[in-house]
């Protein structure tokens, strides 16, 4: 098991934003958390990458507990968070943007020019899923349109070499054949060996792509269970998928 | 290819403006104005050091003025009591007033952000001044500290605003490539993208506690040497140099060169220190100019003088050369 959470609850001064959660991913998954706005899907990705503690409960991470670890040590243990909204640097050309990414690999007193090398193997990869991404490569971050941001933030999560990543709402504000777009590569990320974590309000796409599923409703887990299983389910199509 | 060659276009321009810059004492007879270019020097490295902690770091802050006061002690108290010569004097005033900033860093930056930071680095100024205006036995208080030797190098004293003026343009060369060093390298990185968004730079694995403490020591660094060769340029220092109004003048030279561009301070030091000299008639309402001309620059010019003459330069490649692509970026 690469990720537990094991009866995580969280608090923003007296709200409980997360009530005694429990779920998992496993290596090589692509696992959903459905549920509508304020049901606390992005405060559960904010609590596995340290941006916001715990009030009870544990994260285990690789068989190491990681709740109360600093977000930069969680992101050089191998996960990494593609926020809501992108959080593109507008000011950084794509590149930059890019190397940012691998910023964590800075600090662990290995050699200069293998770390270079590394870096540079590392863009090209992002650059053959993102060829948009090469073509833009010194342009600013607030140039792009939102599909190109919404590719550059996930390539410069990428750029941290994640074991798992965490995605909040990739598909938000793009046209549907980007959506479609994001969706893919989502799927080539899990083929090359990265587990995802997907929060998404585009119910019906996200569980097509993944292997199971959460719905998270205020606070609390209340389905969870295989995608396709989830895709059928009553109450999952009343709430979620229009009917 | 092309590349290259851009590259050595700015080398040779940045070696053009040395060579300038070192030919002014043979030009310049006024020791007045050298001594402005002195001073100017002060302002410069002052200025530099404040860029790294607010404009490539985006935080705001007071402290550079106690940071000079400190320096310009340390440097002064180690050439007299401690007998060290200058060369041994301004690297110790640098580190004392480095780990001094590394101190005052690392509660700060784990507890407090944005104006509270900078209430805080007010209330530095004040206790800096207050403590070297009362801790009589050290720092004489009030009366100040006369006689602060001059450097000395190789048999030669740099006793006149001509010669100190080398010593100055040293420090200036020096401080102002290693900021061109950090901007343009993965730490340089780090620290814009917490000016950028902290929030994105903590989720992508900035450590920006670190930065934050490393951009503060640096710009105490810069304030200390600052302050060792204001001590031993003017020779005579007093606790009531190094006041709140300095460490404003500060800032809105930073503000209006540019902040985050390496330039910026060298423009806006120049700017505010020989502009006013043509204004000495006007001196009372210096402070005046100085707030009239930030809320301009606020509202017209964000990112400064450099930052407009980038958008303008852009605006015209766009228009007469028919380039396409948005290269600027509109603000911060």
């Amino acid at each position: 098991m690469l990720l537990k959470l094991e009866n995580l609850s969280s608090h923003y001064g007296t709200v409980q934003a997360l009530s005694d959660v429990n779920l998992y991913v496993d290596e090589g998954e692509i696992v959903t958390l459905i549920g509508a706005n304020g049901a606390g899907k992005t405060t559960l990705l904010r609590v596995i990458s340290g941006l916001v503690r715990p009030s009870r409960g544990q994260v285990v991470f690789a068989d190491q507990r990681i709740d109360q670890l600093p977000p930069d040590e969680i992101v050089r243990m191998g996960i990494a968070h593609v926020p809501e909204g992108r959080m593109v640097f507008p000011a950084f050309t794509v590149r930059e943007n890019l190397l940012i990414g691998g910023v964590n690999r800075l600090d662990q007193g290995r050699p200069r020019e293998e770390v270079e090398a590394e870096m540079q193997q590392d863009l090209q990869a992002i650059f053959k899923l993102f060829p948009r991404l090469e073509e833009r490569i010194s342009q600013y971050g607030w140039s792009l349109s939102g599909g190109e941001q919404q590719m550059l933030a996930i390539g410069r999560g990428l750029m941290a070499r994640p074991k798992l990543l965490l995605l909040d709402e990739p598909s938000l504000g793009l046209a549907p054949f980007l959506v479609k777009e994001v969706f893919s590569i989502i799927e080539t990320i899990r083929e090359q060996g990265t587990s995802v974590l997907l929060v998404e309000q585009n119910a019906r796409m996200a569980l097509r792509v993944a292997d199971r599923a959460y719905v998270l409703e205020t606070g609390s887990i209340v389905l969870e269970g295989p995608a396709k299983a989830l895709l059928h389910a009553d109450e999952v199509r009343k709430a979620y998928l229009g009917g | 290819m092309q590349r290259t060659s851009f590259v050595n276009r700015k080398i040779v321009f940045y070696l053009m403006l040395i060579v300038i810059a070192a030919l002014i004492p043979q030009v310049v007879k006024s020791r007045y104005y050298m001594s402005v270019l002195n001073l100017a020097a002060v302002y410069l490295i002052l200025a530099a050091g404040l860029n790294i902690y607010l404009g490539y770091t985006g935080m705001m802050g007071f402290t550079q003025v106690a940071f000079w006061g400190i320096g310009s002690y340390a440097s002064a108290l180690g050439m007299i009591n401690l007998k060290m010569p200058f060369w041994t004097a301004l690297p110790f005033a640098a580190l004392f007033t480095g780990l001094i900033g590394f101190l005052l860093a690392i509660p700060s930056m784990r507890r407090l952000k944005r104006f509270y930071l900078s209430v805080t680095t007010i209330g530095f100024v004040e206790i800096t001044r207050l403590i070297l205006e009362n801790w009589e036995s050290l720092t004489k208080g009030a009366d100040g500290l006369p006689g602060i030797p001059r450097p000395v190098l190789w048999g030669i004293r740099f006793n006149t605003p001509h010669k100190f003026y080398y010593i100055s343009l040293f420090f200036v060369i020096v401080l102002t490539a290693l900021s061109y060093i950090i901007k343009n390298s993965r730490v340089g990185l780090a620290m814009q993208a917490i000016r950028e968004d902290e929030l994105a730079a903590e989720v992508i694995g900035v450590n920006t506690f670190r930065y934050k403490v490393l951009a503060f020591t640096l710009s105490a660094v810069y304030g200390g040497v600052a302050g060792s060769l204001y001590a031993h340029f003017v020779g005579y220092i007093s606790p009531n140099v190094y006041v709140f109004q300095e460490a404003v003048t500060v800032l809105c030279m930073v503000l209006i060169g540019g902040s985050g561009y390496v330039g910026g301070p060298i423009i806006g030091a120049l700017l505010l220190t020989i502009v006013p000299e043509w204004l000495r008639f006007m001196n009372e309402y210096k402070a005046l100019v100085y707030g009239a001309a930030v809320v301009v620059m606020a509202v017209y010019m964000p990112r400064g003088i450099l930052g407009a003459t980038e958008t303008i330069r852009a605006r015209i490649r766009q228009r007469f050369f028919g380039e396409k692509k948005a290269s600027v970026y509109p603000g911060q």
